[in-house]
């Protein structure tokens, strides 16, 4: 029959154990390294660590306390080794453990841990065992240093342990502050806990109320359990340390796996060993495919090999790099990329690797590109807008000064009171061709800043060309005699929806252009053509002709050729321009042909019969008759 | 030379050449005109006046490309003194780079005109 009674289990030790069981069964029954009942301990085979203190000795076999005396050397010691191998749930578990074992067996009601911060004057409880009657004070409490009996240890060079059997009858200690200070106890035994390099990190310490007497080995233990504390302390603080190292590592490592870069650490030869997310984004390979692999290989084109093999010396020459790269995809597309390769050291600085991290910069190329575009664009504008003020100005300063010039010749001869009739007629006629000629610069100067604005208005309606035209060419320019004018297709009617005034004015231009370029004389052909894809206008002259290669630049503003500023022949160079704005504002077309200089000129105008609503109408033309805006 | 002073006229402009070319002739000046840089130079292989009025901006041969050419000409015709009429806003700095004795804007006074060649010719 087993006895079974309820024991007081210390220190994580829980349950029921046997009160008379042969040690074998208890042996087998209890946990490994358990300390029993109060006064009971056990110890297990296999607990011989050496290691703590030379004056413990341990067995292969420990023998237990006896039942009901004093604990035996062998047996606290076994209860410490007991104690050392058990493995509590936490480090603040085995301190109170260790303190409850420490009053237990010293016989005083109170057992501390505390911290010492000397410079701070502090002493802080750490963790306490206060057993009924002992000192009461808690865990966490921040007591002045120089006020207990501890200071005592940290004063002594040696840091040496204290025991004080009868605090206030001791000849030193009865006057030490901490007796003023804490006159309830009366006996003090503390030991430095110490750590592994020596230095003092605080007591523990045992009180009791009443004066103690204790023996050697009692002084001894808690010179053992200080180490054992000691060891427990660094422990938590070497665990404390490699998890918040492990957790920076981890934050780092979750950084550069999430940056929105391309992350690529190779070693000196160049072979990856790190690739992160991004890269394998921005560069088209997976980890997988590229660890080990060479970088030169995986990331850099051959137009791009010459700057590799620059940026491998400058690393291995211990300098950094950074700069635009064209990089290389996969799928072997290219992208340039801004990348800065920097060296990796170890903890002595030596050079262990390569460290590359790549943005893809081409949106930001595609940004700056439009800018500068747009920059450009934009001063060009300038530039033309310039221009043309400065051509305009001097257009319009030019028949100033002729009109002022002969009203002033005039106005001199009418005060000298010489009129001369012809004379008068001459400077009045200049000034009259001066006027008209302003006059038509400014018409067609305000056409074009509208035609530039987009404020130049079409009123589209049906129009029968062939009426236009004939009319046109025989009360015009053409019809004064000089030329020959033929004149074809008229009959019919050709019905084209277009601006009568606008469309006008360019046949107009035309035919003013062919009296005007052909200053011999000659024959200006008229024809016009109508069908369903649209009216067909050529005028042909055999004038002065265009040098090869101004077909175009007689269209752009003030553009004349030099065949016709060269013969003193007037005009402005506005006129084409201006037409061929006109045509195209029609979805139709003005084309100069000629074969040469003095063989003659042919202008072509095109336009469609039917209003194009995509070229500027409103779509729901309302009838037959739309307006449209030109765009500049 | 003799008494008669010259003027050569020099503007792309005719209702400019004749208007100027009456009123110098007017006041006893002979004159002679051109309508560009190139048809001056041919006027001045044959021609030595005292004086040029000369337009900036014209066809074939502007002012600038005339002057350039007269610096090179020989028998004292580079230092013919130059009058400047231009209807360019910077007329003024245009006549101090081209070495002019005098730069005029368009629209001229026929005054001024005449005080410019006066000036130039009694220097």
């Amino acid at each position: 029959v087993l006895l079974v009674q309820k024991c007081r289990l210390h220190s994580g030790c829980g349950g029921t154990v046997p009160r008379r069981e042969s040690r074998a069964g208890i042996l087998r029954m209890v946990p490994a390294g358990i300390c029993l009942s109060r006064r009971v301990c056990w110890a297990l085979p296999g607990f011989d660590r050496p290691g703590y203190g030379e004056s413990i000795v341990f067995g292969r076999r420990m023998t237990g306390c006896d039942d009901m005396g004093n604990a035996a050397p062998p047996g606290y010691l076994g209860c410490l080794s007991a104690l050392a191998g058990s493995s509590f749930a936490s480090s603040r578990e085995a301190t109170d453990a260790v303190l409850r074992l420490l009053s237990d067996q010293l016989g005083m009601r109170s057992g501390f841990l505390t911290r010492i911060t000397p410079q701070q004057n502090g002493n802080e409880v750490l963790a306490a065992y206060n057993a009924p009657g002992g000192c009461d004070v808690p865990a966490g409490a921040l007591l002045p240093l120089s006020e207990t009996y501890c200071s005592v240890i940290s004063d002594s060079i040696d840091l040496a342990p204290v025991l004080i059997e009868a605090t206030h009858t001791d000849p030193i200690f009865r006057i030490h502050p901490a007796s003023m200070a804490s006159p309830h106890i009366g006996s003090f035994i503390g030991v430095p806990v110490l750590l592994s390099d020596g230095s003092l990190y605080g007591t523990l310490c045992a009180v009791d109320p009443d004066p103690r007497t204790l023996t050697r080995h009692q002084s001894d233990l808690l010179v053992v359990l200080a180490r054992l504390l000691a060891t427990q302390i660094e422990r938590d603080d070497q665990l404390a340390e490699r998890r918040r190292v492990q957790e920076q590592l981890l934050l780092q490592v979750q950084l550069i796996e999430q940056v929105a870069a391309a992350v690529i650490v190779t070693d000196l030869e160049g072979r990856v060993t790190h690739w992160n997310q991004h890269a394998e984004r921005l560069y088209g390979w997976s980890r997988e495919e590229v660890l080990g692999g060479n970088i030169g290989q995986l990331t850099v084109g051959p137009a791009e090999s010459e700057i590799a093999t620059e940026i491998m010396e400058r690393l291995r020459a211990g300098q950094s790099w950074e700069g635009e790269f064209l990089a290389t995809r996969r799928d072997g597309f290219t992208f340039p990329a801004y990348v800065t390769d920097t060296l990796a050291c170890d903890a002595d600085g030596h050079p262990v690797g390569i460290v590359g991290v790549s943005v893809d910069i081409t949106e930001r190329e595609r940004l700056l590109a439009g800018e500068r575009t747009a920059r450009e664009e934009a001063e060009e504008a300038l530039r033309v807008r310039d221009e043309f003020l400065s051509i305009a100005s001097h257009e319009l300063r030019n028949p100033v000064s002729a009109a002022k010039g002969s009203a002033q010749l005039l106005l001199r001869s009418l005060r000298r009171g010489t009129p001369d009739p012809e004379r008068m007629e001459r400077g009045l006629g200049a000034i009259v061709t001066a006027t008209d000629r302003l006059a038509v610069l400014i018409d067609d100067l305000l056409d074009v800043s509208r035609l530039r604005s987009g404020q130049f208005p079409m009123r589209k309606r049906p129009t029968d060309l062939a009426a236009l035209v004939q009319e046109e060419a025989e009360t015009g320019s053409a019809s004064r005699g000089t030329h020959c004018l033929t004149i074809e297709g008229i009959a019919a009617p050709c019905i084209a929806t277009v601006d009568p005034d606008r469309i006008r004015q360019v046949v107009v231009n035309l035919l003013d252009n062919a009296v005007k370029y052909s200053p011999g004389g000659g024959e200006v052909r008229v024809l016009l053509s109508c069908e369903p894809e649209g009216a067909l206008l050529r005028v042909e002259d055999q004038g002065i002709g265009l040098p090869h290669g101004t077909e175009d630049r007689i269209f752009e503003p003030f553009g004349r050729a030099a065949n016709a500023t060269g013969s003193n022949l007037p005009g402005m160079g506005l006129g084409l321009y201006i037409s061929r704005r006109i045509a195209e504002a029609h979805g139709g077309s003005l084309r100069a042909e000629s074969a040469g200089e003095g063989r003659g000129t042919t202008m072509t105008l095109r336009l469609p019969l039917q209003v194009h609503h995509d070229e500027g109408g409103p779509p729901d033309g309302h009838r037959g008759e739309s307006e449209g805006r030109l765009g500049g | 030379v003799g008494d008669t002073r010259r003027v050569l006229v020099i503007d792309d402009e005719l209702g400019i050449r004749s208007v100027l070319a009456e009123a110098l002739v007017e006041e006893g000046w002979e004159v002679q005109s051109a309508r560009d840089g190139r048809e001056a130079l041919r006027v001045l292989r044959a021609w030595r006046p005292d004086a040029i009025l000369l337009d900036m901006m014209m066809p074939v041969m502007d002012g600038w490309a005339f002057r350039k050419a007269q610096r090179g000409l020989t028998d004292g015709l580079s230092d013919v003194p130059l009058i400047v009429l231009s209807a360019a806003r910077e007329v003024a700095a245009h006549g101090v780079a081209l070495g002019a004795a005098v730069a005029l804007s368009k629209p001229f006074d026929l005054d001024e005109v005449f005080e410019a060649v006066e000036q130039v010719l009694h220097r």
